[in-house]
């Protein structure tokens, strides 16, 4: 008896599904539709690519899906899979590991859908990046510490965003790459690495613990981006350290703040999460909707440095970022 | 009146299938792309990840415990089977860093079967120190996997210090993307895996050894069980599962990624526990586990096609969690006034 009605259930279930299957039809829509895999929303840098993709998109009469992944490269992976099942016709990755996501893009390739990398170099077969030169970034600031922040050398204390991630891997080794050049040898040394995920309250919980382990010796708080590096100028204010100095990524609006006080926060890179966003969304769609191959395939924005003899030029109080 | 009887003892012995179904219809009507054919796959297949961590949690929950080390342990055997195939098997590199600009030449220290059977080891070997110490010391197991779960993700990320190890041959990849009959391949693992343990389980006489020591520890040992064999062996298995699921996620990401899996120990528990085990042991089933993974990863999928934001998914997911809890116990409390 009981497992008759086992049976009875199974095959009322079996018999539903098949009803679902013949009824449920995709919904037809004119509207182009893309779909861009964040890596995180937990940071105005990349909130303002949120809102920069969405706008764009709706400018064009595109409709677009934004998906978070938390930092997580599985949930990453997940989310790319559920957007080819909502049908997408282009991707714009921002992908948590430089290689990760690999695999996913050939799946992509194979489905016929473009993807474009954003802000995040990577590995795999993409139509285009586009983004700062993160190498480049690094070694900037890198050249800026070496002439103007700390000429006779100095102790710095590094915080990096992800340690798997292109962009503290470039933005990091890019300035220790210059600090490491045979003429810089033996002045410079880094008293400690820290991951502050991108984020401002963690970035100024490292430095407290940096100020505890170290003291006075620290002379530069070199972060991966500013969002941290405004967090550790917290810190450091609060300890009354003030002749430490800050260096920062990406040209945050508080940032150029700090920079025209002309205080401890000596150097930022300008990597403007805008316009970015904006240039990747419209090279996706004018290649879906007339084949408009991009005219390279590195397209590098920003990557200028800003201290405070040229911060005014960069600073717009009315920005989002 | 007797058919009233008739469909409460119905609906508290099918509890749990009901549940799914009314899950079904209720996310069909919600995005017609949910019953497709790409989204069924999508769904299993993510599925199968916590699915496989979820059948190694069943046999610890039967006997009373608790394993929060499986995620650690997913990501530590994903980037020890990357070392592996780098070369060797302690890779401490803190300094540097890898940049690839083409794919890498593997020189595998152990080869093809040899390395997922190493990797897969080392889990069970993790899984066995979890069960080994709480039982000698008797300490709960929460607090053991808990030390044991710290410990190993801190070894998996200074092992290269946070970063992926790229590159996997094309047999892991085909284990995360092959398919066999238009089904993917973790899918396979996984219902093959389940269909083994609830044999393990239901018909021979370990898994009624599990069941007696979850039960009721004293009178497994006055009817002369082997209590260390309950006790430990489920954490062995934990840990197998978790290394599996390692080597799979690593042919999925073509890297090995130290910390992945962050947070999965409790999807797990949660899939466990929907499917009605008693987390103070001795009741649950790997059936009901099937069904747990498949209703959390059914909330999973359909919040996903609705592009619910990642913060209201969360909300949403423990409430659900909490609700279908609650829904299975009223269920039981009529089936038992019965």
């Amino acid at each position: 008896m009981k497992f008759g009605k086992k049976i009875f259930l199974m095959s009322l279930m079996t018999v539903l599904l098949v009803f679902m299957f013949v009824t449920g039809s995709i919904a037809a829509n004119d509207k182009l539709l893309i779909g861009f895999s964040h890596v995180a929303m937990n940071c105005p840098y990349y909130l303002a690519m949120e809102k920069a993709a969405k706008d764009t998109a709706e400018a064009r009469g595109a409709d677009i899906i934004i998906f978070n992944a938390e930092v997580d490269i599985a949930k990453q992976i997940s989310d790319i899979e559920t957007l080819f099942v909502k049908g997408i016709k282009g991707l714009i990755l921002n992908s948590t590991t430089e290689y990760g996501t690999m695999p996913v893009m050939k799946k992509a390739k194979n489905l016929g859908i473009p993807v474009v990398a954003i802000d995040r170099p990577l590995y795999g077969d993409y139509l285009a990046y586009v983004g700062i030169d993160q190498w480049r970034a690094g070694e900037l600031q890198g050249e800026y510490i070496v002439k103007s922040v700390l000429p006779d050398g100095g102790n710095i204390v590094l915080i990096i965003g992800d340690p798997g991630c292109p962009a503290s891997i470039g933005r990091g080794n890019g300035m220790k790459s210059i600090l490491e050049k045979p003429e810089n040898a033996g002045k410079y040394k880094i008293l400690a690495t820290y991951k502050a995920d991108y984020n401002m309250m963690l970035g100024m919980q490292k430095t407290e613990e940096a100020i505890a382990a170290f003291g006075d010796q620290i002379d530069l708080v070199y972060c991966c981006n500013d969002s941290m590096a405004l967090g550790a100028l917290e810190a450091l204010k609060e300890a009354k350290m003030t002749n430490v100095a800050v260096c920062g990524v990406d040209g945050q609006k508080e940032a150029y703040e700090e920079i025209l006080k002309g205080g401890q926060y000596k150097s930022t890179v300008v990597n403007n999460p805008t316009v970015e966003t904006e240039i990747a969304v419209n090279l996706l769609i004018d290649f879906l909707q007339s084949g408009k191959e991009p005219a390279e395939k590195d397209i590098i924005t920003g990557t200028i440095l800003v201290t405070s003899d040229n911060v005014k030029e960069f600073y717009n109080p009315n920005s989002v970022f | 009146m007797r058919e009233k009887f008739y469909f409460r003892k119905f609906f508290s012995n099918y509890s749990l299938y009901l549940i799914l179904l009314f899950l079904i219809i209720i996310s069909t009507s919600l995005s017609p792309l949910f019953i497709s054919y790409r989204n069924i796959v999508n769904l299993l297949m993510q599925g199968s990840f916590s699915g496989l961590l979820a059948i190694g949690m069943t046999f610890v929950i039967l006997t009373g415990g608790i394993d929060l080390s499986v995620g650690s342990i997913v990501g530590f055997s994903s980037i020890l089977f990357a070392s592996l195939l780098h070369g060797s098997i302690f890779t401490f590199m803190p300094k540097t860093i890898f940049i690839y600009v083409d794919l890498v030449e593997l020189s595998p220290v152990f080869h093809f079967p040899l390395n997922i059977l190493f990797v897969v080891f080392i889990g069970s070997l993790i899984g066995f120190i979890n069960g080994a110490i709480s039982y000698k010391f008797r300490i709960h197991s929460f607090i053991i996997t808990l030390a044991i779960m710290i410990f190993i993700r801190g070894l998996a990320i200074s092992y290269t210090d946070g970063q992926p190890l790229f590159g996997m041959p094309k047999y892991i990849e085909f284990l995360a993307y092959g398919e066999f009959l238009k089904v993917p391949m973790p899918v396979i693992i996984w219902v093959v895996s389940a269909i083994i343990s609830g044999i393990l389980l239901k018909f021979t006489p370990f898994g009624r050894q599990i069941y007696a020591v979850g039960g009721n520890e004293e009178a497994a040992r006055l009817s002369g069980l082997n209590i260390f064999i309950g006790r430990v062996a489920p954490f062995v298995i934990s840990g197998f599962f978790a290394a599996l699921v390692g080597i799979i996620m690593s042919g999925r990401m073509s890297c090995g990624d130290p910390k992945i899996a962050e947070g999965w120990e409790l999807n797990a528990i949660a899939a466990v526990v929907i499917g009605g085990a008693s987390l103070f042991g001795g009741r649950g089933s790997i059936a009901g586990t099937l069904i747990g993974t498949l209703i959390v990863s059914l909330l999973i999928n359909i919040m996903n096609l609705l592009e619910m934001s990642a913060y209201h998914q969360e909300m949403t997911k423990g409430l659900i969690i909490i609700l279908s809890l609650v829904m299975q116990n009223i269920l039981r409390k009529n089936e038992i006034e019965n």
